[in-house]
Order: structure tokens, then C-alpha cells, then sequence
């Protein structure tokens, strides 16, 4: 087939509209090489939707994503109940015919699995927060946290898992959050990308994570995470090559973007415009980002508050750092995955390990935003793809135990943003298994959190492949009990 | 028969109404008869229909033939009847007190006219004797003029003198309008005058002026309002929360207290807004508004009320059409980063990128979009003054952040206009303290930042404190009292089970447990209340407290009581030692004194004053009654030695009158008389001897119910009023530097050598509670008095108070 027609026959409505009227397409170009390939009327109106619905009360969000699962019952969800129920069987009205993955399906029985961790109380700003020993510096920030238990996933396993807190969807394919907000509101800073990624390395088990998380689905590419290494370089070959200066840079882009245009002109394809618009944030990046990962004029007091391992570019710590810089920088969407919550086995050791990698730094993180006059309008959400199971996987001693995947019920906190501070949300079972009030389905989770970024979630649409779009597909509920 | 009982019976009636005329009307506080007096206005309308209804049936058959004669004598009869029951309910109206007495006075003897009026005008209607008719007439004739006399001064009483006249026409004999007080100046504001004075004027006065003052409150002047009332001052300087004008108009509308009363006018949120604006500024009769701006409503009340502009006006914004046309002829550069905050408001949020350096003139572009600027940010850029100069015109702005750049405390001046900031970020910046007192002024401020600044901790609290919405605060805290009176509703009542009794081992880690809770008072003079302190054994309380008490050298308390034990005598712990015998009975006012080695206790207890050694051996009494004609005395309340043993005694419940007696009880001089002025007492009811200057000793009275104390030398010469604004004080106890004083309004406070207030103990937040003599024991919070009445420190600093307390009260606070 010719690859002209084959690209008008998958020209979008919007696209034929855009190429049949003449004006119309020469004044997307205009703003095309201006901002954004979607820009609205006026210079002073972002992204598609232009402004945000109503007044955001966070204008950035930091998710600090805990893959593979982090247990909600040895860290946040407290069941002091279980101690004398050691060893004994789950109980058959807690479980039902609910079902359990393959790795744990075929065990002959299901033994309760206390946590061996001592949990101590912190005052909030309600009746207290428990939260394990595993969690000193996180604790202490008891009275910024809105701890909610509830939270509730359809998916079973860790792909599937990760892909519907992402994107809204367990299918592999649609746009993540991040580029969804990116998608309705623009950027605030056009030195940076407005979607970021840094990935931090845990301990034990670690499930694979993959840029599809981060992707732009059927968005305009701009709008896909950009994934900053941890390493010295966090962008490769951003620096010139020997022998080539800024401005021979300059030229050699100028002339690329001539051609583009003309491509763009004739097919109207919005991914070459895409493409222009890439090539201009890489040349912006190139001034921006080292003066980003620059940590010489962060006091010594902060860098000692984020703890140890700040320095070392990939740690978490050093991510949590990286992340406020960011956020000071107007960077909309901050995404962190820190990888090795999957403790199927060993799990004390493990999570002890996990814990004392994360604590610091993402309390540190919380303290750094409040100082700066920055927690109130950004927001900070804590929280993996699913919560683990109480009964043990594998063999149960007074020492040791593994946990398996568990959807029903599990916790995330949020702090900053708009999101009440000092509160819990939601009550699970004494097994730690159902939850008994206030349920927060991950649907739920998406529409709130949109909500707070001053986006109505039943407004943000993308036509695609003849149906529209949304990140909560047809579901979503605002938790309205949460908000400030 | 008939024809001779009727004239007796009017003239029975007619003494007894002479009679309500002649009573004395002391001020009694009487449910049922204050219940019936408020029919007064009510039933007295029937007499004053029914004789005009009469007037004009006799004039009738001047015109027609008919025959009303048994309508007319029934009309009369009614008229009769229902002016003795105005009479009556009349007096016990006036029972209830707050009349100014002049009028009182004309208006009682004009009505008890009108009333014999009445009944003889009955008397000669019916009679057939010759001339009864001329007598009848002439009757008739005087009633109306007495009706409308006392309707005249009746209605004068209610609502006021002037209420008749004050809108009367100049032309018929009206006052003329006295210049009200010329506004003034931004820099120098008549505020009383002009905006405080006519809210009162309008909503309180009709019942709190010198013709009627309910409760012993008068508002007609500054003064007065700082005197106060029964209750204590209406207003207390910097502090609307403890107010009482405030906090009563900031009771729910049903509640009792709630000022104006139900049915009445009330204030509105803005005049009320207004009013707490002025006292938490000071509640000075002038002020200067370049200082402090109050919310925008109240700015614009304000505005109405002076007649000048105090805020820079309120900037409209742009629609959006508007500002996206403006924008187009903007020649703002890369620099400047502008957006559009959100589809539903035309606001706007402007960011100056980092490390900019920005000029008045880029600034100024944006000057034709400036009223929708909502947020601005320019950390870690640069500028100068003139740059902030225009940011302080940016009149709508809510979000500033000058994080990280050069800023000073001084340059803030160029952005108080700013009243809508919200949330201002100074991390990083040159600012000091005095940077948050030039923040005060912005009214809306919710959050500042001063990370990294030379900001201090101390200063940063003081800030919270005094920025604090003083309001809500109060608002809040009588919710919370109501959810606590909710939650108290729900408790179960068990009768039965007793409490075990407290081993004095055991009994230690009890008070323990309860220490951290039951504690009052503030800084250096923290005090933990000991609970139970001072029972008597087989006695289920002490008697009435309405009594001093004292400590002697060894720490033993003396507590003066009117119950059966009369004078009781505990040790430190409140273990019960002993009781003197009646001779020591209600022993007012006391104090103590050491001579020659020996302790001996004077109690003032009304009729006489006794001075006792420490085994309760009266060695000398002094009677009132017994004194020269001149000088008698019946009700003392408190008695004052000097060092060399001159004695002082206060009739403070009669005559107010103080008296100097020599040591052996000779009568020397007496000074003092009832009234407002300086050396005049309104209850002279506690006396103490200040010797902290050796060199000048003086004497110090509790000046009751005018709220304050004042100081005389020796001879009895008035020296000054230290302190103005408590809340009754009772009597007063000196240690070291520091002067104890219990007031009757709940609660006692401590004050050093210059009269500085420097701990307050015990406030009780409940009004109901405040001075309320049969408050039951169920009832009590260790951590508020009800009625403190007679206190004393003990040599360590430690406290007792006695409160006026049917069940008798004592209360030990320990030092911490």
C-alpha cells in the first residue's frame, strides 16, 4: 500500500479538519513552533484544556511509587489482634472464594503471619498514627500524612498491576498519568520536560519495569515521561560532541526544523511536530539539566536531612532530592519508581533493608517542601501496585515469613496539596484481608488526585480509534472526605 | 350596706397604693416577682384605654340620647382594677433595678396618682350623694393628665430620655444637633466618636445609659465601658476574646446572655467584626489607621463612617476577553512567564524566571493586566525598590513568593497595600523580626515562610499569636464548651458504689496522675490545684464560705467561715486541726500580724471586729454599734494593722465609709463615701497594708464593684488608682514582690510590683458560673473558680482561696 494513503487513512477527525482548512492548520503550526503542539487560544492558556478547570490546590505531584508491592500490615496498617492468631489458619469467612495467585493457590493451608515489627503511635492531627519501627523519620511526619488503608486494585500481579495504577487500565497501551496531566495543562517550565522519571534500585526481589509505564499511549509523544538515569549523565549525549559549540548546535538544529516544518506542512502529522518540539526541549535541556543535577548549592543541612546517600546519583534518596529540585523548577509531574517490594520470601530482612533506604529520605522530601513554603501546593502520594497477603507464603517461623500479592486491600499515603494533613482514611478486617469502610478503588484514586490538579477527570477526553478516552474510563468517584 | 363599704374599700385601696409608692425598692433579685413585674408594660395599657374609652362615652349623649351609664361603670370598674395591678406589678418591676431614680420617681408618683384617681372616680360614679357629679368630673378630668404625665415618664424609663424628642424639629423647641466630633484624619481618627459610639448608640444604649442601666452597665462613654459592669469591664484593651461586649454578642442568639437580647436589634457581623477590630487594636478614643487595617468589610463600614478612604480601592479584574486583549499589546519578554490559573476565574499566575534580572520598566508591562495577577513569583531573581513599589500596586495579588532574593524588613513597606496576600514566601531573604510585626497588617495572611532567614523563633511565635483570629478563636471555643455540655448529657448517673478511700501512701501516686491536668496560672507562677484539699472529718462540707483566710509562721490556715465551725484551723496538708467557737463566727476579712513575738488574727465580721491570738483568745473586739453617734458602723468586711498596730476597718456592705482605729480600738479618723470618684468606693469591700516600700506603707481597698483598687497613705489621703479593669476584686494578699488578688468574677490574679498582671488563675470561661454563690459541688473544675473571695499566700508562695460558696469552697494551689 502507498504509505501516503496509508497515513490519511489513519488520520484522525481533528487531523482532517486541521489539513482541509488551510488557516486553521497554519495557525496550529504557529503555536506548534511556539509551545505546545495543542496550545489554546491565548499565549497565556496551556495545554489542551488551558487552565485547569478551577483553581488547582496542587500545581505539581510527586509519586513516589513503591514497585512490587510494599506489605501494608509490617509498615502502615496496624493489627495488634494478630499476635495471638500465630500460625493459625486464616479463617475461611475472612477469605471466602476469594482468589489467590498461582505461586501461593496450591499451599495446604494459609497461616496467619503477625508482624514481627513493633508499630509506635504518632500524634496527628486525629487519634494518632501507628506506624511500624520500620519507619522512624516517616512516623515523625505523622501530622502531614493522610494515610489512607483502603486503597483497592483489580489487578492480581505486578505487569498488570503497575500498568492500571499508571495508566487507568490493566491493558498495556494507554497514556500514563503523568502525560495526561501534561496532555491538559502544559508545561510550566520550557527549559524542562513537565513529565520526569527517575527509577531507584531496591533490595531482594525486583520486578522488571519498562518505559510502556511512562508512555504516552495515543497522546502527542511530547507528552511521554522523559526518564532522567541516575548516574552522573542523567540525560546520555546531551552534551555536545567534542569540537561542536552551542551555536554550531544551533545551526545544525535550524535547518532540521526548516525540514521538519516542510514535512509538516505537507502531511500534518502530529508526530513531526512532536519531533520539532523534542529537538527544541533537548537543546533547552542542555543549559537546564546540569544546572538541575548541580547539588553544590544545596546547604549541608539539607543534603545531611535527606540522609547518606544523597550523593549517590540512583539512590533513592538522591531521587528525593533530585525531585524537590524539580518541583522548585516547575517540573508538573514527578514520577519515581523505587524497585524491590516483591518479598515473597524473607520478608523481614528484606523490607527492613527496603525501609531504611526509603525512610529518610522521602520524610526528609516532605520537610524540605514544607520549609520552602512548597508542600501546600504540591502534592506527594506514596504507595505501590498492590498490598500483600497476611497469611505467610512459604514457611512460617517465629522469624521469618513471606507474603503474597494482595489486592483487597492496601495502604498509600498522601501528603501536601490540598489533601487533608494528620489523618488516616478507611478501616480494613483485623486480618488485614477486606475492607470494612471507605473503600478507595484505584479509579477513585486517579479521579481525586486529578481533581486536586484543578481537573475535572469527566473533562479530560482523547478520541481515539472512534471512542474517547479518559484515565478513569467510565468510573471514578472524588473522595471528597480527604480533601482540605 | 353597699353605699357605706364601697368608700371604705377605696380607702383601704387607696393606702395601700400610697404604700407601693413609699417603698423603698432595694435591689432584689427574685425570679417570681421579677417574673410579674415584666407584665407592668403590658397590663398597664388596660387602665389607660379604657378611662379614654370612658372620656369619650361621656361625651356621647352630648350628641345622642342614650343611655351608657352601665357601660361607663363598668368600663371604670375595669379601669380601677387594672390600675392597682399596674401599681403592683409596677413596684415589683422596679424591684428588678437599673432605673435612673428621678425618673423612677416621677413616674411611680404619677401613677400611683393616676391609680387613687381611679378609684375615686369609681367611688363617685357610683355615689348619689349631691356634687359627686362635679367631683366626678374633676376627676376624670385630673386622671388624664396623670395618664398622660406617667405615660410620658413611663415610656422615658423604656426607651430612653431623648427618644421622644430627639428627632424634634429645631423650629418646635428641638435640641440643636450637637456637632458630632469632626472625623479626623487617616494618621489621627475620631474611632470612638464617629464609629463605635453611634454602633452602641443604636443597639445598647435604650438599656445601658444613665436612665436604665441593666446590670450596672452604662455605654454612653469610653469610660464607661471600661468600668464596666456587674459582671466587670464591658471591654478589656488588645483583647476582644475576654471582653464581655464581645463574647456576649458572640453567644449563640438563644443563649440567656446573648447581648442585644433575643428580640431586640441585634449587631450586625459587620458592626460586631468592627468592634473586635477596635478593641484587639487597642480601643483608644483616637487612632491612627496607617497602622493596623481591619478586613475589607469593615474597611468599607469604616469608609462610610469617617466619610474618608482608608484602603486603596478595591481593584476590579478583567474579564478574560479583556485580559487576552490587553495581553496582545503587552511587550513582555521571555523573562516574564504568565498563565492562566484557571478556567473558571480570569486570574492570573506570573512567574519572573530565576536569576532575572528585572527593571521598573519590564515590571511596569505589566501593568495593563495587574488587576488579575493572583500569584507571582520572582525567587531568586533581582530587583530593586522601585520594582516592588509596582508590586505593591498589584492590588489582588494573593500568592507572593520573594524567596532567595535580596529583600529587607524595611522594603516590605512598599507592599502593604497588598491586603488580599495570603501566603507570602521570604525563605532565603535579608528579613529579620521586625519584618512580622510590618506583616501584621496585612489582614488575610495565612502563611509565611522565613526558612533561612534571621527570623527567630520567638519572634515567629509571638507573630501566631497575635495574628491569630481572636473571634474565631472564641467562636470555637464556646462550640467546644457546648459539645462539652452535649457529652456531659450523656453520661450515665450510677448511685451506690463509694469512692475508696485514699491511703496517704497510695494517695501519692494518684496525685501524680492527675498533676499534669490540674494546673493554672502562667510562667514563674504555674500552680498545680490540690485536689480535696481541707475536709472536715464527719462533716459533709465546711459551711458557707463567705470568709477570709490566713496563714500563720508555721504554715497552719486559718479559714473563716459561716457555717457552724465558724474560724477552722488546717495544717499545710489540709488535714483538719481544729474550730474556734462562735466568737470567730463569718469572719469576713481577715488578717494576720506578728507583735512582740505573738501572731495575732483581726476578723472583720460585720457587726464587729474581733483580733484573737492563735489559740482563739478574743483579745480585743471593736463594735460598730458602740462608736459615737457619728461614726458607727454596721457591716465591715475587712480590717487592715498597720506595722505599728493602727487598725483599719471598711463598712464596705453599708456606708463604704473607712475607719482608722489606734491599737487599744480608739477611734481616730474616717475617710471615704459611696460614689464613682477618686477616694469614693462603690463597695469598699477588701483592705490590705502594701509595706514593699518600707519608706511608704500604704493602704490598699478593694473597691469592689467600681473594679478597681486604690491606694491611700495612712492618714487616709487618696494617693492613686493603680489599676483599673478587674473583674470584682475581693481582697488582696502580699508576698514578696508579688500581689494576689481574688476577684468574684472567677477567677484570681497575680500582679508584681508595678501592677503588671503577670499570671491569672483559675479563669472560669463559664459566665454562668462567674460569681455564683450557689454553684454545686458537682459542678466545680479544680482549674475554675466560681467566686474567689478571700485568698492568701502562703511563705513559699504556695495559694489558698476561698470562694463565696453556699457549699463552702477552699482550694490549695502548690507552687510549681
Amino acid at each position: 500500500m502507498n504509505p501516503l494513503e496509508d497515513h490519511y487513512l489513519q488520520m484522525t477527525r481533528r487531523q482532517f479538519f486541521g489539513k482541509t482548512a488551510a488557516s486553521l492548520g497554519s495557525i496550529a503550526l504557529g503555536s506548534l513552533l511556539n509551545k505546545s503542539s495543542l496550545a489554546a487560544n491565548s499565549p497565556l492558556e496551556k495545554g489542551i484544556l488551558g487552565a485547569p478547570h478551577f483553581a488547582p490546590k496542587a500545581k505539581r505531584i510527586i509519586y513516589l511509587f513503591q514497585n512490587g508491592g510494599p506489605a501494608q500490615q509490617d509498615i502502615f496498617d496496624y493489627k495488634p489482634g494478630l499476635t495471638k492468631k500465630f500460625d493459625s489458619d486464616l479463617p475461611d469467612s475472612i477469605r471466602g472464594k476469594q482468589r489467590v495467585t498461582g505461586m501461593t493457590a496450591d499451599q495446604l493451608r494459609f497461616p496467619v503471619a503477625p508482624s514481627i515489627f513493633k508499630f509506635n503511635r504518632y500524634d496527628n492531627n486525629e487519634d494518632g498514627l501507628w506506624v511500624s519501627e520500620l519507619y522512624p523519620h516517616t512516623g515523625a511526619m505523622a501530622k502531614e500524612l493522610c494515610v489512607v488503608y483502603s486503597v483497592n486494585t483489580s489487578a492480581i500481579n505486578h505487569e498488570p498491576g503497575i500498568t492500571f495504577l499508571q495508566t487507568g487500565s490493566e491493558l498495556p497501551g494507554r497514556p500514563s498519568f503523568g502525560s495526561w496531566y501534561s496532555y491538559g495543562l502544559g508545561s510550566a517550565n520550557e527549559n524542562l520536560p513537565n513529565f520526569v522519571v527517575m527509577i531507584s534500585q531496591g533490595y531482594g526481589n525486583m520486578q522488571a519495569i519498562s518505559s510502556r509505564l511512562w508512555s504516552s499511549g495515543f497522546l502527542p509523544s511530547e507528552h511521554q515521561g522523559i526518564n532522567l538515569r541516575g548516574s552522573e549523565n542523567p540525560v546520555l549525549f546531551l552534551k555536545n560532541p567534542k569540537g561542536i559549540n552551542r551555536s554550531d548546535r544551533r545551526r545544525m538544529l535550524d535547518l532540521l526544523s526548516y525540514q521538519n516544518h516542510q514535512e509538516s506542512l505537507r502531511s500534518h502529522d502530529p508526530e513531526v511536530a512532536a519531533r520539532i518540539a523534542q529537538y527544541e526541549m533537548a537543546y533547552r535541556m542542555q543549559m537546564s539539566v546540569p544546572e538541575l543535577a548541580d547539588l553544590s548549592s544545596e546547604s549541608k543541612d539539607t543534603l545531611e536531612m535527606y540522609g547518606p546517600n544523597v550523593n549517590t546519583p540512583g539512590s533513592y534518596a538522591y531521587n528525593c532530592l533530585m525531585a524537590r529540585r524539580m518541583a522548585e523548577r516547575g517540573v508538573g509531574f514527578i514520577q519515581l519508581y523505587n524497585r524491590g517490594w516483591d518479598q515473597h520470601n524473607n520478608l523481614p530482612a528484606e523490607i527492613r533493608k527496603q525501609c531504611e533506604a526509603t525512610d529518610q529520605p522521602q520524610a526528609a522530601l516532605i520537610k524540605d517542601l514544607k520549609q520552602r513554603g512548597m508542600l501546600d501546593d504540591t502534592l506527594v502520594i506514596w504507595g505501590g501496585e498492590f498490598g500483600r497477603t497476611t497469611y505467610s507464603q512459604g514457611n512460617l517461623t517465629q522469624t521469618n515469613y513471606g507474603r503474597d500479592h494482595h489486592p483487597r486491600c492496601f495502604t498509600m499515603w498522601f501528603a501536601g496539596g490540598g489533601v487533608k494533613p494528620g489523618i488516616t482514611y478507611g478501616k480494613t478486617d483485623d486480618y488485614s484481608y477486606n475492607i470494612t469502610e471507605n473503600p478507595m478503588h484505584v479509579h477513585d484514586l486517579h479521579a481525586t488526585l486529578l481533581h486536586l490538579t484543578g481537573i475535572d477527570h469527566e473533562r479530560l477526553i482523547y478520541r481515539h480509534q472512534g471512542r474517547d478516552f479518559r484515565l478513569t474510563d467510565v468510573h471514578g468517584h472524588i473522595v471528597k472526605d480527604i480533601l482540605t | 350596706m353597699k353605699g357605706i363599704r364601697l368608700p371604705i374599700l377605696s380607702i383601704i385601696a387607696t393606702i395601700a397604693i400610697l404604700a407601693c409608692g413609699l417603698f423603698p425598692y432595694p435591689e432584689i433579685s427574685y425570679g417570681p416577682f421579677n417574673f410579674v413585674g415584666r407584665f407592668h408594660p403590658l397590663i398597664v395599657h388596660l387602665p389607660i384605654g379604657f378611662i379614654l374609652a370612658v372620656l369619650i362615652l361621656q361625651l356621647i349623649p352630648l350628641f345622642t340620647k342614650s343611655e351608657l351609664r352601665i357601660a361607663i361603670k363598668v368600663m371604670l370598674w375595669i379601669t380601677m382594677i387594672s390600675s392597682v395591678a399596674s401599681v403592683i406589678f409596677g413596684t415589683l418591676l422596679a424591684l428588678s433595678g437599673g432605673y435612673s431614680e428621678t425618673l423612677l420617681d416621677r413616674h411611680r408618683w404619677l401613677g400611683v396618682g393616676t391609680c387613687i384617681a381611679c378609684i375615686w372616680l369609681y367611688q363617685s360614679y357610683s355615689s348619689k350623694r349631691k356634687g359627686s357629679n362635679i367631683v366626678y368630673t374633676f376627676l376624670l378630668i385630673l386622671s388624664m393628665a396623670l395618664v398622660g404625665g406617667a405615660g410620658h415618664f413611663g415610656g422615658a424609663l423604656t426607651h430612653g430620655e431623648n427618644y421622644l424628642t430627639a428627632y424634634l424639629p429645631t423650629i418646635l423647641g428641638g435640641k440643636e444637633k450637637t456637632a458630632p466630633v469632626p472625623a479626623g484624619t487617616k494618621e489621627d481618627t475620631a474611632i470612638f466618636d464617629r464609629v463605635i459610639q453611634p454602633i452602641i448608640d443604636n443597639k445598647c444604649v435604650a438599656c445601658h445609659s444613665q436612665s436604665k442601666s441593666n446590670g450596672n452597665l452604662k455605654m454612653n462613654s469610653l469610660e464607661a465601658l471600661v468600668k464596666g459592669g456587674n459582671t466587670g469591664p464591658a471591654l478589656i484593651a488588645h483583647n476582644a476574646l475576654e471582653s464581655l461586649m464581645i463574647q456576649r454578642a458572640n453567644l449563640p442568639i438563644d443563649h440567656k446572655e446573648h447581648m442585644p437580647p433575643k428580640g431586640k436589634v441585634q449587631l450586625t457581623s459587620t458592626e460586631r467584626e468592627t468592634i473586635t477590630w477596635w478593641i484587639n487594636n487597642g480601643s483608644k478614643k483616637r487612632m491612627s489607621l496607617n497602622e493596623t487595617l481591619p478586613p475589607d468589610n469593615v474597611v468599607t463600614f469604616l469608609e462610610s463612617s469617617l466619610g474618608f478612604k482608608i484602603a486603596p480601592p478595591n481593584m476590579e479584574m478583567l474579564s478574560w476577553e479583556q485580559v487576552t486583549t490587553a495581553h496582545k499589546e503587552l511587550k513582555t519578554d521571555q523573562t516574564i512567564n504568565i498563565r492562566r490559573l484557571s478556567l473558571d476565574s480570569p486570574s492570573l499566575s506570573v512567574q519572573i524566571l530565576p536569576n532575572t534580572n528585572i527593571t521598573e520598566n519590564q515590571i511596569n508591562q505589566l501593568d495593563a493586566i495587574k488587576a488579575n495577577i493572583t500569584e507571582l513569583d520572582m525567587n531568586r531573581t533581582v530587583y530593586d525598590d522601585k520594582v516592588l513599589e509596582v508590586i505593591g500596586s498589584f492590588a489582588n495579588l494573593e500568592k507572593l513568593n520573594l524567596g532567595n532574593t535580596s529583600l529587607q524588613s524595611t522594603e516590605i513597606d512598599y507592599i502593604t497595600d497588598l491586603r488580599k496576600l495570603k501566603k507570602i514566601n521570604l525563605i532565603g531573604t535579608k528579613i529579620d523580626d521586625t519584618a512580622l510585626d510590618k506583616l501584621l497588617k496585612f489582614p488575610d495572611l495565612q502563611a509565611v515562610i522565613t526558612s533561612n532567614t534571621k527570623v527567630t523563633s520567638k519572634a515567629a511565635k509571638k507573630f501566631k499569636t497575635e495574628k491569630v483570629d481572636k473571634t474565631k478563636q472564641l467562636q470555637i471555643k464556646t462550640k467546644i464548651k457546648k459539645l462539652k455540655d452535649e457529652l456531659n448529657e450523656l453520661d450515665v448517673e450510677i448511685i451506690g458504689p463509694t469512692e475508696p478511700k485514699k491511703e496517704t501512701n497510695g494517695s501519692s501516686n494518684n496525685n501524680k496522675k492527675k498533676r499534669s491536668s490540674n494546673q493554672t496560672g502562667q510562667g514563674e507562677f504555674t500552680y498545680q490545684v490540690v485536689l480535696d484539699w481541707g475536709k472536715i472529718p464527719n462533716s459533709k462540707n465546711i459551711g458557707i464560705t463567705h470568709g477570709g483566710v490566713v496563714v500563720d509562721k508555721s504554715g497552719k490556715v486559718y479559714v473563716g467561715t459561716k457555717g457552724k465551725h465558724n474560724l477552722v484551723v488546717y495544717d499545710q496538708h489540709g488535714e483538719f486541726i481544729k474550730a474556734f467557737g462562735s466568737h470567730t463566727h463569718h469572719f469576713h476579712g481577715m488578717t494576720i500580724q506578728e507583735k512582740n513575738g505573738k501572731q495575732y488574727i483581726y476578723g472583720a465580721s460585720m457587726a464587729h471586729v474581733s483580733k484573737i491570738d492563735l489559740d482563739g483568745n478574743l483579745v480585743l473586739k471593736i463594735e460598730g454599734k458602740k462608736q459615737a453617734l457619728d461614726n458607727q458602723w454596721t457591716k465591715a468586711t475587712a480590717v487592715a494593722v498597720t506595722p505599728n498596730g493602727d487598725i483599719f476597718i471598711a463598712d464596705g456592705y453599708d456606708t463604704n465609709v473607712i475607719f482608722k482605729y489606734s491599737k487599744e480600738g480608739e477611734f481616730i479618723k474616717k475617710f471615704g463615701t459611696k460614689g464613682t470618684s477618686n477616694g469614693q468606693f462603690k463597695t469598699s469591700h477588701g483592705l490590705a497594708i502594701d509595706s514593699r516600700n518600707p519608706q511608704k506603707p500604704l493602704l490598699i481597698v478593694c473597691d469592689r464593684e467600681n473594679n478597681r483598687l486604690q491606694r491611700f497613705d495612712l492618714e487616709g489621703n487618696f494617693v492613686d488608682i493603680p489599676i483599673e479593669g478587674l473583674r470584682r476584686p475581693c481582697s488582696i494578699s502580699i508576698w514578696s514582690d508579688y500581689m494576689l488578688i481574688a476577684e468574684l468574677a472567677g477567677r484570681a490574679i497575680i500582679l508584681d510590683k508595678n501592677y503588671k498582671l503577670i499570671s491569672i488563675l483559675g479563669d472560669n470561661p463559664d459566665l454562668d458560673q462567674r460569681a455564683n454563690f450557689s454553684l454545686a459541688p458537682e459542678k466545680w473544675e479544680p482549674t475554675s473558680f466560681s467566686a474567689p473571695h478571700g485568698c492568701s499566700f502562703d511563705a513559699s508562695g504556695n495559694i489558698y482561696i476561698q470562694e463565696w460558696n453556699i457549699f463552702g469552697r477552699i482550694t490549695k494551689l502548690e507552687r510549681l
